[in-house]
């Protein structure tokens, strides 16, 4: 149970106003080697749902415990320029569908800014709902189409009824991801957009066996948990693609012992989804 | 040829319910409402005698019932008659046996008022058979996201049934229900003002607020009373700016346990923000249905509420005190965190999460306690955590290290064994324990930790 102290200390001194929240001070030497990995949390009081906000606190903590320097900075307002030019990674948690159309309109004034962004290979993470800002369209039950960026080439149609299941599923790696899914739209993958993982347990995109989506450093899944939170391992993944982007090094390897919860954690919801998984047959 | 199942219904479904009341007298909630409604689906519809315009839904996703209880006691009080249904059975079929116990056999009703508590996502159903002119609303909020998905979609189930007909009681301290008094053909709005018990979110970087319901751009809270419901503006079109409460709870004091209202003092025995809220929405639409204030000064000090919102069991020397919190409910975790942090005594915090059993399929969601936060509880003087639960609990303890209660003084139980749990409490000297675990869980924690106890003792 290593290692949350740093992440309390530095709560301690980053509040609501502050423009970012960073480990710089706690790490001096790798401040001085390079500069620091920067990550974006775009609009974090309109995605507010399903503790998403434990991704940044979780993206925090894996930084501190690789020793990598990192600032994460809030973007709160639509009226406030995205500094996308500024951003390694972009996160866009779980909110509700009716708010996709503004962040949509926000990303696209900045049209320019985002294709840099994309091309440098820095990288975009949208989670739940949030994934119709990243898709082509979204169907919604009362007939209206919302637009989406078409960053990924998925469609979306709303569902009648929420689905709410545990979630397992493993990426090509072949790291295994456990976490949550409340799916208020089914997601239909175009047959040339690759999924980000294959489903173990759950419903993931649609019931088709695959969970998410991803094409180079665009990403959408379905997982809560907060998905980081419970898979440290896969924040790793997704900090050191980052830093690699940015042209930054990662000092440290994620020890076995520093995750001894998180892993337990797993082991014993593993366990469950397998009970269930023995009942379904 | 539908008067005559009408009537077979009736009577099908009061013969039913005398029987379930032979055997016991707090079954029977649902099943002969059922029946009911599957001889005559219309059954609701076709009773006689029900007045939309004394007619009133309590919904929203926090506080119905309590605000119901309240609510049909002040009328019962003040000499009305009222159907009721105070046993919490707020789905379609729950209501069908509300209106036929308080029907004749004529299949005329025969009180002055309906008080229906109503399921927010089984309002639309109810409402086609039952139009109620007066909807109380206390609040919009994240809740049971395996059935609700997101607060949106209840906020439309809500919105369909309001019109130009509708008088709207509404929160106005809790952005989404006060945006639904502008769909409304009149909008009583009830609040709160900030008190000792107000907090901020400023000092946390990781605090997040809420999407406007009528913009989408965010919400600043200048204040919350409780999580999410407080004195609010949005941040682009000005929404909530105004504070135009008919009914705003002032001078607020949980100590002595009283409020006002335009100078007027209301006792309040459950006194925490989360009941105060239930009181002022009670008091505004008890006074537009013209109760005395005198009457509700009456009812609130001698309401006693229905159990298992907040118990003491004492057992083995050491006092467990229970709250008990919703499923997958960010806000009533928050508040009963915030009962805790309250007592600064040294204490012992009993975390019992738990995989989600409501319906097929189970599943272990943990992740609405990140939308809450412990931090002030883990401040105020806990010596020992000790989270429980055969699925969640290394989830529940990673929640708790995340907010940066210290490893060493935390204890993990991958289990839900009452034994185990028990044992583990005995081992601290500390005799001030709070729980926060499902109803059912904290029955059998109880009875297992007094029967321990007294066999202790013997």
């Amino acid at each position: 149970m290593r290692v949350f102290e740093q992440l309390t200390e530095e709560r301690r001194f980053a509040t609501r106003e502050s423009e970012c929240i960073s480990n710089c001070n706690q790490l001096p030497e790798q401040m001085e080697a390079q500069r620091c990995l920067h990550i974006l949390w775009l609009y974090p009081d309109v995605l507010n749902l399903h503790g998403g906000r434990g991704d940044m606190m979780a993206l925090l903590h894996v930084c501190n415990l690789l020793q990598l320097p990192v600032e994460i900075r809030r973007c709160d307002s639509f009226s406030q320029p995205i500094p996308l030019d500024w951003a390694d990674m972009l996160c866009l948690n779980s909110g509700e569908l009716k708010c996709a159309p503004q962040i949509v309109a926000a990303l696209q004034r900045q049209q320019a800014d985002l294709q840099a962004f994309l091309q440098r290979k820095a990288m975009l993470i949208a989670v739940a709902s949030s994934g119709a800002v990243v898709a082509r369209q979204t169907e919604l039950l009362d007939g209206r189409v919302l637009e989406g960026l078409g960053l990924l080439d998925m469609q979306w149609k709303e569902r009648v009824s929420v689905w709410g299941d545990d979630l397992w599923f493993s990426l090509p790696s072949g790291l295994q991801v456990i976490g949550n899914q409340i799916q208020v739209a089914d997601v239909f993958l175009a047959d040339t957009q690759p999924a980000l993982g294959q489903i173990l347990y759950g419903r993931g995109n649609c019931g088709d066996g695959k969970e998410g989506a991803r094409r180079d450093n665009v990403i959408y899944t379905n997982c809560l948990g907060p998905l980081l939170v419970k898979n440290p391992r896969l924040a790793e993944i997704w900090l050191r693609e980052c830093a690699a982007a940015a042209g930054l090094q990662v000092p440290a390897q994620l020890e076995d012992e520093w995750i001894e919860t998180e892993t337990q954690s797993f082991a014993l919801i593993q366990k469950f989804i397998e009970g269930k998984m023995s009942k379904i047959g | 040829m539908s008067k005559l199942r009408f009537f077979v219904a009736l009577y099908a479904a009061k013969l039913l319910a005398w029987g379930i009341r032979l055997v016991s007298r707090e079954r029977g909630t649902n099943l002969p409402g059922a029946v009911a409604l599957k001889i005559d689906p219309g059954f609701i519809r076709h009773l006689g005698g029900a007045d939309p315009e004394r007619t009133i839904f309590v919904t929203g996703t926090n506080g119905k019932s309590t605000t119901t209880n309240l609510l049909a006691h002040v009328f019962q009080k003040a000499g009305r008659t009222v159907a009721v249904n105070l046993a919490g059975a707020n789905l379609l079929a729950g209501v069908a046996v509300t209106l036929l116990h308080n029907a004749g056999l004529n299949g005329r009703l025969k009180a002055d008022l309906l008080l229906l508590e109503t399921d927010e996502r089984f309002l639309p159903i109810i409402h086609a058979q039952l139009p109620a002119h007066h909807l109380c609303i206390t609040n919009v909020q994240k809740d049971q996201v395996q059935r609700n998905g997101e607060p949106d979609i209840i906020w439309r189930k809500l919105a369909s049934v309001i019109d130009s007909q509708t008088t709207v009681y509404v929160n106005n301290d809790e952005p989404n229900a006060r945006s639904l008094g502008q769909l409304a053909g009149r909008c009583v709005g009830f609040g709160v003002d900030k008190n000792s018990a107000s907090f901020h979110k400023d000092d946390d970087f990781f605090s997040v607020s809420m999407p406007c319901p009528l913009c989408h751009a965010p919400i600043r809270f200048h204040a919350y009373n409780i999580d999410n419901i407080g004195p609010f503006i949005c941040t682009d079109c000005g929404f909530g700016e105004v504070n135009d409460a008919a009914y705003q709870a002032q001078d607020v004091d949980f100590t002595a346990q009283t409020f006002s209202v335009e100078g007027s003092a209301y006792p309040f025995r459950y006194s925490t923000p989360y009941f105060l809220y239930c009181y002022i929405a009670a008091l505004a639409v008890a006074r537009e249905f013209d109760v005395d204030q005198e009457v509700i000064r009456e009812a609130f000090t001698d309401f006693v509420n229905i159990g298992g919102r907040m118990e003491d069991v004492e057992a083995g020397g050491k006092t467990i005190h229970y709250l008990r919190m919703k499923q997958e409910n960010p806000e009533t975790l928050q508040s009963a965190l915030n009962v805790i942090a309250a007592d600064k005594r040294e204490k012992i915090f009993l975390l019992g999460l738990d995989e989600l059993v409501d319906f097929d399929p189970h599943y272990t969601n943990t992740f609405y306690a990140f939308d809450c936060d412990f931090r002030a509880l883990l401040a105020s003087n806990v010596c020992r955590c000790i989270c429980f639960s055969g699925t969640v609990a290394y989830d529940a303890a990673l929640r708790l290290l995340y907010d940066g209660f210290p490893a060493d003084k935390l204890t993990v139980l991958p289990t839900n064994d009452d034994e185990t749990i028990v044992n583990e409490l005995s081992r601290y000297a500390c005799d001030n324990v709070y729980l926060i675990t499902w109803l059912k869980k904290y029955y059998s924690l109880a009875a297992y930790a007094q029967k321990h106890a007294a066999a202790k003792e013997a």
